[in-house]
């Protein structure tokens, strides 16, 4: 039997730090660090959509190819990775980038053309990894 | 079987279904960084043990365990208060891989198409996932 029914790990020594064995057994990782605490795959158009998503409350329209994700179980702080992608394309090439400072409540993102235009955008796509509140 | 270890394939939550616990070490990131301004300093990370500056805008970023080959993924992004002004497009790349690092850079795009590194303005992320060693 090698099948474990559980809804909820938590660490024995220490509550929030559960430690596994790397893929070719030459290290320990902590679990709760590499796992993702949010991502969003949504799409930019007249109305913003939330198409699915892992821990996102809403997302604000901030203009054209501009939005907010609104995390729903708030990042410890702003010192978080967040990395994202495009599916679609702009003038030149879509580029996106975190757009302004990040909070531990929210992140905003930006898709341009090559000019630095923004632009609406078929799918874009975020992830976080960092520690949660 | 020592203490406070537990041996298992599966996992299975009690409504949400189950994943194979070769999944979760593989399916968790092995490395994060949120790097600071300038790229000197590093405010929180997971599995880097230093942050080189190399250049203007380039950085390596070195890790505590290293990875089990080069094959694995690595992205970036940028933070960037975007304006509508000249010069307003970033652009984050990963300039080279090895077991034991990863090798990134930032830069613009200006008016001539012509990218230009420069250093972290605001902040960089860059998330790592693949074998660990």
């Amino acid at each position: 039997m090698s099948s474990i029914l559980v809804d909820n790990l938590t660490g024995k020594t220490t509550a929030g730090s559960v430690t596994v064995t790397s893929e070719q057994g030459g290290a320990t990782m902590q679990l709760q660090q590499g796992l993702a605490k949010c991502w969003a795959d949504y799409t930019t158009a007249a109305t913003f959509v939330l198409n699915d998503s892992l821990n996102v409350s809403s997302l604000d329209d901030e203009g054209a190819g501009d939005c907010t994700i609104n995390i729903n179980n708030d990042m410890n702080s702003a010192n978080y990775s967040v990395t994202s992608n495009v599916l679609g394309g702009l003038s030149g090439g879509t580029k996106i980038f975190q757009n302004g400072s990040k909070t531990s409540a929210a992140y905003r993102q930006i898709s341009t053309n090559s000019s630095g235009t923004a632009g609406d955008i078929g799918s874009s796509y975020a992830t976080i990894h960092g520690d949660l509140a | 079987m020592a203490f406070g270890i537990i041996k298992a394939d599966t996992l299975t939550h009690s409504t949400a279904g189950s994943v194979t616990t070769d999944n979760v070490v593989e399916g968790s990131a092995k490395a994060w960084a949120h790097i600071g301004a300038g790229g000197s300093t590093l405010p929180d990370s997971f599995n880097i043990s230093s942050l080189d500056d190399d250049d203007t805008g380039q950085y390596g970023l070195n890790y505590t365990n290293n990875m089990g080959s080069t094959l694995y993924s690595a992205n970036m992004n940028i933070t960037f208060n975007h304006s509508s002004t000249v010069n307003n497009v970033r652009v984050a790349e990963i300039e080279s891989k090895n077991t034991s690092s990863v090798e990134v850079d930032s830069a613009y795009v200006n008016s001539s198409g012509v990218y230009v590194e420069l250093d972290i303005e605001t902040n960089a992320s860059v998330t790592v996932q693949g074998n660990l060693a």
